[in-house]
């Protein structure tokens, strides 16, 4: 078997046999969940927005930011920016509030993984992971665990961050239109944080910069960093077990 | 293993092994099933209304939008006059998908608090389609609060004949986990993991002749805004 049921608190996971680190989905008590394969994404009729984010959008430069369903064997999501520097997409899941995500008071697992590429790695920035409610990632957020790539590097970092302060960790170094997987797994005390399958890195709980005091939510944001650029991510989940 | 597989008819649920009344999903031939965590909820970009429902919005100010909680929350808001509220029954303006003449089991479930226990309409549950559900509808199984009391009911219903087959005293700002399920034989109400009451499907109340849906209608009871915070919603069905 490929898959296989693994007790979590008071739930079952579905994971990976081969790679245990990944989360498929969850039943049970207190999971709290976004899985998406791209297959579709509910989107507004008349702006095309997801319905189930809430989508700020920025497109100053020639052109339109947009976030679509398209064509991908096994689906997929094209963010596409507009052609200024800092055009582009910030999805938060939820609405105008919506933080579902506590690392805090327990040990509550936490997965979120994503596979997508960028069409250029050093003139974008990308951010994908948990954080508060913010809608401007590329100017600073104050809590949450995250990768990042900023303009004018291919660097994948890892971002553990609490109150400002930050523990950054380097992934990979991405490749213009290539295909990366990210992942990390809180498993209620230390995160681990996989980049294609790999074991990248391992930071316990006890670290000052571990937000373990805010809520938090599902977050994505990719921005221009010279002109119009795109995302494609084939699927995205976020699977938590509060309880 | 807190969760286990239990075949039904010719689906497989997903149940909790402790409290085996409550189930988290279900696969296989004649599921149809709504579950909501409310990590976040699919609204309408311009109105904010949840697009999966059919919604009656009495008040402009009745709101009800993902919110920051652990776990994820809907968070209900009325208007300041009595009776604003809202009445969101699953699908579009038809939309009933549950059927209970036979052996075809229903799960139903839901975790949430109200702001104040007596001054608001509560009901949650399956029911027909009806605009006004707090105040009468024909056939249903639910749990209703009605203004002025503070003693939720669970009732099973048909034909405007009610069997109240349970009640408790509710608690301001307290969540409750309210459950039913049907197994093919009887209706089961709990609270908070307790069994509340039950009906067998030969009473005259229960409903097995109407196609019904997952429904949910919360109202002020006064001059005042009310707030209902739900934390999950499942609706579990196989024909």
């Amino acid at each position: 078997m490929t898959v296989g049921f693994h007790n979590v608190k008071r739930a079952v996971v579905l994971r990976d046999n081969w790679y245990s680190h990944r989360w498929y989905d969850a039943y049970g008590h207190g999971v709290v969940k976004y899985i998406q394969d791209f297959a579709t994404l509910k989107s507004d009729a008349a702006t095309g927005d997801a319905t189930e984010w809430m989508v700020t959008v920025t497109e100053a430069g020639a052109g339109t930011s947009t976030h679509v369903v398209t064509d991908v064997a096994g689906g997929a999501l094209l963010i596409t920016t507009a052609a200024d520097p800092l055009d582009g997409i910030n999805m938060q899941l939820g609405a105008a509030a919506g933080e579902s995500i506590s690392l805090g008071i327990g040990e509550f697992p936490l997965y979120i993984g994503a596979e997508f590429c960028i069409s250029d790695v050093d003139q974008t920035q990308f951010f994908l992971g948990c954080g508060v409610t913010d809608v401007d990632w590329a100017g600073g957020i104050t809590d949450g665990i995250y990768f990042r790539s900023v303009d004018e590097s291919a660097v994948l970092n890892l971002v553990v961050e609490q109150d400002n302060v930050e523990l950054e960790t380097a992934m990979a170094t991405m490749v213009d239109g290539t295909y990366i997987r990210a992942e990390f797994l809180y498993d209620g005390t230390n995160l681990r944080a996989y980049i294609n399958d790999n074991l990248i890195a391992t930071i316990a709980d006890t670290v000052a910069t571990f937000p373990n005091d805010e809520l938090m939510r599902l977050t994505v944001e990719f921005l221009s960093g010279a002109a119009a650029s795109t995302c494609t991510m084939k699927w995205l989940r976020m699977i938590h077990i509060y309880c | 293993m807190t969760v286990e597989l239990y075949p039904v008819n010719n689906a497989i649920a997903l149940r909790d092994a402790d409290y085996p009344h409550r189930w988290y999903d279900a696969f296989g031939e004649g599921v149809v099933k709504y579950l909501q965590d409310f990590a976040t909820l699919a609204s309408d970009d311009t109105t904010g209304d949840a697009t999966e429902w059919e919604g009656t919005y009495i008040d402009a100010a009745d709101v009800h939008v993902i919110t920051d909680r652990a776990g994820g929350a809907l968070l209900f808001t009325t208007g300041a006059h009595d009776n604003d509220g809202f009445t969101m029954q699953l699908g579009a303006v038809a939309g009933e998908n549950i059927l209970l003449n036979g052996r075809y089991p229903l799960y139903f479930g839901t975790r949430l608090a109200v702001d104040e226990v007596i001054q608001c309409d509560l009901f949650v549950g399956v029911a027909v389609t009806d605009v006004a559900l707090a105040a009468a509808v024909t056939d249903g199984i639910y749990f209703r609060k009605v203004d002025g009391g503070t003693v939720l009911q669970f009732v099973v219903e048909n034909t405007n004949v009610e069997d109240i087959a349970g009640t408790i005293d509710l608690v301001a700002g307290a969540y409750m986990e309210l459950e039913f399920l049907f197994d093919g034989e009887d209706v089961i109400g709990y609270f908070n993991g307790q069994e509340l009451g039950r009906v067998n499907k030969s009473s005259a109340a229960f409903p097995d002749d109407q196609e019904m849906r997952l429904s949910f209608e919360f109202l002020s009871g006064a001059v005042a805004v009310k707030v209902c915070t739900m934390e999950y919603l499942r609706m579990i069905h196989i024909r």
